[in-house]
């Protein structure tokens, strides 16, 4: 993974002495709550329901094993000893105080970590796909280019303070696990017919109370006008980006308003201004970049037959390998997921007890990293097949080899009422009901890849609206409830889901759930998932299940 | 009013006013903005005039209408209706690259401390403070950063041109 030379290391140094300054400022009444406010937002830090909430970012998903330590120490000292992963490869504390963030940032510094524009009218933190280097269908490894956006996004001058804010996420492989048709800006990477990286662009893509897929803006873009191209199509939205109305304030709308055509002729000039002045980037520096994203020191291992090494361990672990291990590009490895959707913890929480072990597993299983996927997942990315039985078993122990991954309880959440300040309704709990209803893990399997997401407000943090069912929490008057709707999905072809009528009160979900499920398992061709099938139908005979013939 | 104008590190008082066509002119004033859309009707009542002009950008301006004009002036003005609004990075910078611009651009409106950084990266040389705001915090917030990755508007080499050169 990329390691911060002194030049990283001062400019994250200075960060934390520049935050220090801004705290002791705004604590001595130099600097007013709405001034201080996009200071500490930029910094990763929120005032949340019960206590402020802290955002740490963690660059397109990798860790060090000296991370996750950081991490699960940070938790001790300053919170209440558990973290939370959140569907853009962040990690939140939510009970740190503000007078200890600029040490909480210091510690996090010793460790090549920030929470650096992890909120605000900023850009982002880029994200990716969680098999990023190793994933068998990649065509070019996105984690140089996504340490390139992270060195130009930090501190850009220039747009530290746009309409809204702003997210990118790179996609290298043939399938899309980084969602990058609802970003901001999806980067998209290929190779043409010479082996040369190429880049497609697309922007406006977003959900939230609008969703809208992102439009290709831009072709085959030489890698080294990446950065030149970035800084035009930011300047525009910068520049033309309503600031009226915070609802209308995403690019999304700039660009759907312009239209997309427009947009992006407005960029191709912005630039071929650009290209005049500022030199594209060096082949030196993308070389250095790609340096640290070197392939660890695999042994010389075949391929084991999956169906012999399944037959050597229980049920459990027969799923497992199933459901949790995914191919790899080198013979003898594979990926595996931890998925943190136990039922009864909540989606993305992991106690520090936990993270410690999952570090010293890593370390002995994985070449000392891990990664964090948005689906609110743990990944060991470079595990020797001959050693799976011996890592499940560990991780079973340690409660963390659930064998759910893509399955209808791997719910995607966001934090919800029962933290967040915003969310209409509650989530964690909704999320437990339903893998308790949902607990024959036979039945489960029988459904399959089903992308459940929860979201508690229309800010849409969970991605609901690309969920294979996405349920959305609502308050009708006070009360909570949830809105359901079906067929969506973030792959290279995402879809919207559509919902299917009226919401309802949070005991009937589960049985709602299983009522589309039913008409998926008796409607299903063969080799069709929930999502196929749903597409294929449409909502009518969905909607006729849960709501009886007048709906219909 | 007590503003202070930051300018090659050092402060002193802000005599600038906006011009409008029924302005009274008085001794204190040394400096006129002149809103663009201002000097584009009224150009030949606001030559004559024997002040230090600057033109006065909005956020919504557009500044390709101006380039022809740019030397008539003895520095550019941007305003910051409120902090939160970033579009006067976009302009300077447009101003400093594009347009080649090499005078005074100052920063005006709802100034702080803690944007000056990023002004000065986008190409701004003079900043008037909104009242109240911490001289001496100031002066060092110029220096946040030692080095950046970015191109900027301003003399810093980004980070990469720095490296290839070790």
């Amino acid at each position: 993974m990329y390691i911060y030379d002194d030049y990283d290391q001062r400019i994250v140094d200075e960060r934390v002495d520049q935050f220090r300054d801004q705290t002791r400022r705004y604590l001595a009444g130099e600097i007013s709550e709405d001034e201080f406010l996009p200071l500490r937002l930029q910094n990763g830090l929120y005032i949340q329901r019960f206590a402020p909430m802290m955002r740490i970012a963690i660059p397109y998903g990798l860790l060090s094993t000296r991370q996750v330590r950081k991490l699960a120490d940070i938790s001790r000292r300053y919170d209440k000893g558990y973290v939370h992963f959140t569907t853009r490869q962040n990690v939140q504390l939510n009970w740190p105080s503000l007078e200890e963030v600029p040490d909480i940032l210091a510690e996090l510094a010793t460790v090549q970590m920030h929470a650096i524009q992890t909120s605000g009218a900023c850009i982002r933190n880029t994200t990716t796909d969680q098999f990023a280097g190793v994933a068998a269908d990649e065509v070019v490894d996105p984690r140089p280019w996504c340490e390139l956006i992270r060195q130009w996004s930090t501190f850009h001058p220039e747009f530290a303070f746009l309409p809204r804010k702003f997210k990118i996420a790179v996609c290298g492989a043939d399938e899309d696990r980084a969602a990058t048709l609802v970003h901001d800006i999806g980067v998209h990477l290929r190779k043409d017919y010479q082996g040369k990286v190429r880049i497609n662009i697309l922007a406006g893509g977003g959900l939230g109370r609008t969703p809208v897929i992102g439009a290709l803006i831009k072709e085959d873009l030489e890698p080294e006008q990446l950065l030149n191209y970035l800084d035009a199509a930011l300047r525009i939205y910068n520049r033309y980006g309503r600031r009226d109305n915070k609802y209308k304030a995403r690019i999304k709308i700039l660009v759907k308003a312009m239209t997309p055509e427009v947009f992006a002729r407005e960029v191709e000039d912005e630039w071929n201004r650009i290209k005049k002045i500022s030199q594209p980037l060096g082949p030196g520096e993308i070389e250095r970049i790609a340096r640290n994203f070197t392939r660890p020191d695999y042994e010389a291992l075949a391929d084991l037959d999956f169906n012999d090494l399944a037959l050597q361990g229980s049920p459990q672990f027969q799923r497992w390998l199933k459901q949790n291990v995914s191919a790899h590009q080198q013979a003898g490895y594979s990926a595996v997921t931890l998925t943190l959707k136990a039922t009864a913890d909540a989606p993305g929480d992991v106690s520090a007890e936990q993270l410690d072990e999952v570090a010293d597993l890593a370390d002995r299983f994985s070449f000392g990293e891990l990664r964090v996927s948005h689906e609110q997942n743990l990944i060991f990315a470079d595990v020797p097949q001959t050693k799976l039985p011996e890592l499940w078993q560990a991780l079973d122990r340690i409660g963390l080899a659930t064998p759910n991954r893509g399955l209808l309880t791997d719910v995607i959440c966001c934090p919800g009422g029962d933290y967040c300040a915003l969310a209409n309704a509650r989530s964690i709990p909704l999320a437990e009901e339903i893998q308790r209803y949902f607990e024959d893990l036979d039945y489960l399997h029988d459904i399959g890849e089903l992308d459940l997401n929860i979201s508690g407000c229309m800010n849409a943090c969970a991605h609901h609206h690309v969920g294979h069912i996405g349920i959305l929490g609502v308050d009708r008057k006070g009360e909570e409830y949830y809105q359901i709707q079906i067929g969506g999905s973030a792959t290279r072809e995402t879809t919207l889901g559509k919902i299917i009528g009226p919401s309802f009160k949070r005991e009937e979900v589960p049985d709602v759930i299983r009522q589309l499920i039913s008409v998926y398992l008796e409607q299903r061709h063969d080799g069709e998932r929930f999502i196929d099938t749903s597409l294929r139908l449409g909502l009518e005979p969905f909607k006729e299940k849960v709501y009886g013939q007048k709906a219909a | 009013m007590d503003r202070k104008l930051l300018k090659d590190g050092e402060f002193c008082p802000d005599n600038s006013i906006v011009w409008h066509p029924d302005l009274i002119i008085t001794d204190d004033v040394q400096d006129i903005l002149v809103p663009l859309s201002l000097w584009l009707s009224h150009k030949e009542d606001i030559r004559p005039l024997s002040l230090r002009k600057l033109l006065y950008i909005l956020p919504d301006d557009e500044l390709t209408e101006t380039e022809a004009d740019l030397s008539e002036f003895n520095g550019i003005a941007i305003e910051f209706p409120g902090f939160l609004d970033g579009r006067g990075y976009s302009h300077a910078r447009t101003l400093r690259d594009h347009l080649n611009y090499r005078g005074e651009i100052r920063a005006v409106g709802d100034v702080l401390v803690d944007q000056l950084f990023f002004m000065k990266r986008c190409g701004f040389s003079s900043f008037v403070l909104k009242p109240g705001q911490n001289p001496d915090a100031a002066v060092k917030a110029l220096n946040t950063f030692q080095f950046s990755y970015q191109q900027g508007s301003d003399s810093q080499m980004p980070l990469h041109h720095i490296r290839k050169c070790l």
